[in-house]
């Protein structure tokens, strides 16, 4: 479990390495009235448009990994065009239960339909993180390291090492 | 607490609906007729909707790359809010005929979720409920409810059936020394969409004999997420009910809650 002072601070220590990786930055968005924020990244490519957003989940007290993606003319993808994307070792999992794993969610602050891997299993992910590695690691880079190969989202090896 | 003739009569509230195609989304002449209908409080819009869809059909010329949505008032009405709330919200308090408009093109993807089966409905009721516990439970009375009595508590809701479907919601609902509730899953909407939901406490101190929270108490705990809504100027809607004040919250959720296990109240401004 996390709480959102920690999630704040590990957001900003994020976004703050990031930096270090020019085309892999995470940029800070607060949300004034809310006493919280959120990371954003946005991916560009010939076939698609894509925006990842960390929030914090406050009922799972958990991190919640939305994202969204767009063709080229602005639409944007449907949920089987989305699983498409979906790493091959996932995707087994996928045919079992499709509709629990990746789902439309509202964005707790923009309230729009995003597609978040649902935060029930995201408790016990950070549970076996804090067990094997040293407490002093951030536990939402951490728990972005499992998560991200999920959606294809590419993360810089380097960003995971020890500074 | 529990309060069996409420929960009856909550499971059975229904809102006058008038479904209208979209004037300007049908180029034979004859026009599909209005289609009349009582909706059930606590169900949602794609359960009721099949039939009208296939009627519109009908008038819709190929090729058929229908996506139907409905609107009221320039709002795409998001179709995984219980329509109840959806009524309330979009009426304001008014309990008349509720003219609603049914597209079928452009689909507001930006707006609204996709919806290309019952099994999508399903799926995000289900994810409700777990939601809902694990704000109750941390999960525990969840996660011991095997599939099959999740499955029951669907399809109790999809055939109106209060009895099956309360055989399993009153694990769900219990308050007991095992297992006590300590927050509330509610969700307090302001007259859009924007609603706030936290961990709202059923007591007012730490204890189980403390003393329990109210709805008046709603306003002051939402502080100003709710945006610049005067408290004095507020009156409290839900399940079309205007709620007193000094009702308890733990009453009220567990008895006015919708089949998702969620308690939705509107903050409705008074008009002067």
């Amino acid at each position: 479990m996390l709480t959102a002072e920690e999630f704040a601070i590990c957001c900003r220590e994020l976004a703050e390495k990031s930096t270090a990786f020019p085309g892999f930055e995470w940029i800070i968005h607060e949300c004034k009235n809310r006493g919280t924020l959120v990371i954003r990244r946005t991916e560009v490519c010939a076939e698609m448009r894509r925006e990842f957003h960390v929030c914090y989940d406050e009922i799972y007290k958990v991190p919640l990994l939305l994202f969204n993606a767009w063709h080229p003319d602005g639409k944007l993808f449907s949920l089987e065009e989305v699983w498409a994307t979906v790493s091959e070792a996932e995707a087994s999992r996928l045919k079992f239960d499709p509709w629990t794993m990746i789902t439309q969610q509202e964005h707790p602050i923009f309230r729009t339909p995003w597609y978040c891997l649902h935060p029930c299993k995201t408790e016990s992910i950070l549970t076996l993180l804090r067990l094997s590695i040293s407490q002093k690691r951030n536990c939402v880079l951490s728990w972005l390291s499992v998560v991200a190969s999920v959606v294809g989202l590419e993360m810089p090896m380097q960003m995971f090492c020890e500074q | 607490m529990e309060d069996s003739a409420v929960r009856r009569q909550v499971w059975e509230g229904r809102v006058p609906v008038c479904f209208c195609a979209s004037s300007n989304e049908f180029t034979c002449i004859e026009r599909p007729k209005n289609i009349y209908m009582l909706v059930p409080r606590n169900s949602y819009f794609p359960l009721v909707t099949g039939k009208v869809f296939k009627y519109i059909a009908t008038f819709v010329e190929p090729p058929f790359e229908t996506e139907f949505w409905l609107e009221y008032n320039g709002i795409p009405l998001r179709w995984y809010y219980p329509v109840g709330l959806l009524f309330d919200l979009m009426k304001q308090g008014s309990s008349d005929l509720w003219q609603i408009t049914v597209h079928v093109k452009d689909y507001p993807r930006d707006e609204l979720f996709a919806c290309s089966s019952l099994q999508v409905v399903e799926a995000h009721f289900i994810q409700t409920v777990k939601q809902a516990d694990q704000i109750k439970h941390r999960s525990r009375v969840m996660n011991s409810i095997q599939k099959h009595g999740q499955k029951q508590l669907w399809n109790a809701m999809v055939t109106s059936r209060f009895d099956q479907f309360w055989e399993v919601n009153r694990l769900l609902m219990q308050n007991s020394e095992d297992e006590p509730i300590r927050h509330l899953p509610i969700k307090l909407f302001n007259k859009d969409y924007a609603f706030v939901q936290r961990l709202w406490p059923a007591y007012k101190s730490d204890g189980k004999d403390g003393e329990l929270t109210k709805a008046s108490d709603l306003l002051k705990l939402a502080g100003d997420r709710l945006g610049q809504l005067p408290i004095d100027n507020v009156t409290l809607l839900c399940q079309g009910v205007t709620v007193p004040a000094e009702a308890p919250l733990l009453w009220l959720y567990l008895n006015m809650s919708c089949p998702d296990n969620f308690l939705y109240v509107c903050a409705l401004e008074i008009n002067k």
